[in-house]
């Protein structure tokens, strides 16, 4: 089977619904998880240490031109935008925040679906502003598949009501659904 | 909010690079390509250029175009004391190796945009150590030096960088190295002065310009590829003395540079190496 690519997008009220989804994913997940998350800028350690503890899968965060291994979960750095390349490696940029965020989700899911097409699957939870909306238009364009959590559970709604208002969704889920369709795909 | 930019195919992106490389033989194509393509779309939108012909056609004719065109692909550095634990290693474990030494060689190459030089000079400056430094600071276009010169700062990153600063654990207070006149703020003229510029291209293996004993080079290869790593980090070793430090970005790694074990990695969460003698 040809390799699966996830991206997650979320900030403010997400952080919750991250690690429930990292506890129910199996240890022979057979798919790389993207985790791009809006963080302190200046925190450089602990983040990925609160991720592990409930992970069944590896997490890290990506040294600029690291090369993408199945199977694991990869977190943006703090301060970082995070971009994928064409040969599978992950290339790392200090440009300007993009929606006051870096790691901006738009610019991690517009490059994530140019590299990974149709083998892409872009989830977007609950967050705080409109970042994650222009790049949902854009995995849909390429061919990858969108998934929403449900405004309705979302602490903050801004961001999935967003990407709903300006591009299709393939799904609109609960949080436990979205657990169901990513074991699935 | 993200600009409406339209997307150019690869084709198109490819087809800019090599035009760029004609006529002005100026190589792009070793940059990383995602995010350059993503600057060219950027700036083809800022410059109202609506398709790749249109835009190679600009670039042709007019020089000054093509100056801002690299200019503004050139990705500035985002804070003064960007991740401040790292200077304040710098400070604690690299700089007082240097104490005895009479004269220290300092280069800042590829310099894009100021915060990294002011950084620096903070950090020379509170150790009483500024007056015995040599710091040349090389850039690929006359328009980044002249910014970084003019010492003009972003005001609304200013706060971001105080606390840098504090987490630094710098003697004084952020804003006593910089003039605010309204929305206006400028870096210390003074300690500017004690700074050589020039400009520079590190893409092509070259002679070194001079022999540094200490090269910072944070998050400059983020936009390279592999390949053209391996060339910037032949002619960064090349003007590095023996025993010298290099500084890269904290996500960088020199693991794929066919050299790298000439390098030791002396402060491992700050990615300070050092030249083994």
């Amino acid at each position: 089977m040809a390799q699966k690519y996830v991206i997650i997008g979320g900030s403010a009220g997400s952080f919750q619904s991250i690690t429930e989804i990292l506890s129910e994913l199996p240890k022979n997940y057979d798919a790389t998880v993207f985790l791009c998350l809006h963080r302190l800028k200046h925190v450089r350690t602990g983040f990925v240490e609160a991720l592990s503890i409930k992970s069944k899968l590896p997490i890290s965060e990506p040294i600029d031109k690291e090369f993408i291994k199945n199977g694991r979960v990869y977190l943006a750095p703090a301060n970082y935008h995070m971009y994928f390349e064409l040969g599978n490696s992950f290339s790392l940029s200090t440009e300007t925040a993009v929606n006051h965020s870096r790691p901006s989700i738009d610019l991690s899911f517009e490059s994530a679906a140019y590299i990974f097409r149709e083998k892409l699957t872009a989830v977007l939870l609950s967050g705080a502003n409109r970042d994650g909306a222009h790049g949902m238009k854009i995995v849909n364009k390429y061919g990858g598949s969108t998934v929403v959590q449900d405004p309705e559970e979302c602490q903050v709604k801004t961001m999935t009501t967003s990407a709903i208002a300006v591009t299709k969704i393939n799904h609109i889920l609960y949080l436990k659904d979205i657990i169901k369709h990513l074991k699935k795909i | 909010m993200t600009k409406a930019v339209k997307n150019i195919g690869i084709s198109e992106y490819r087809e800019i690079i090599r035009q760029i490389q004609l006529i002005y033989k100026f190589n792009l194509s070793n940059y990383a390509l995602t995010s350059l393509k993503r600057r060219i779309e950027d700036f083809m939108y800022m410059s109202s250029s609506l398709t790749s012909d249109i835009f190679i056609e600009k670039i042709g004719k007019n020089k000054d175009f093509f100056e801002e065109f690299l200019f503004n692909i050139s990705v500035p550095t985002t804070e003064i004391f960007r991740d401040g634990e790292a200077w304040r290693e710098f400070r604690t474990s690299i700089l007082t190796k240097y104490n005895k030494q009479s004269k220290i060689k300092i280069w800042l190459p590829e310099a894009t945009s100021g915060e990294e030089l002011y950084s620096l000079l903070i950090v020379l400056y509170e150790t009483e150590m500024l007056e015995k430094c040599e710091i040349l600071t090389t850039a690929i276009t006359d328009k980044n030096i002249f910014e970084i010169k003019s010492g003009s700062l972003v005001v609304r990153k200013l706060e971001v960088s105080s606390a840098n600063y504090q987490r630094y654990k710098g003697t004084n207070q952020l804003s006593d190295y910089y003039n605010k006149k309204h929305k206006k703020a400028t870096f210390n003229f003074n300690l500017l002065s004690k700074v050589e510029f020039k400009k520079h291209y590190i893409y092509e293996k070259t002679d070194p310009l001079n022999i540094f004993d200490i090269i910072i080079f944070r998050n400059r290869m983020l936009y390279y590829n592999k390949e053209l790593q391996q060339t910037v980090l032949d002619n960064i070793y090349q003007s590095l003395s023996k025993g010298g430090h290099l500084f890269i970005g904290v996500r960088e790694s020199l693991n794929s540079w066919k050299n790298s074990d000439k390098m030791k990695l002396i402060i491992k969460n700050e990615n300070i190496f050092r030249k083994q003698k």
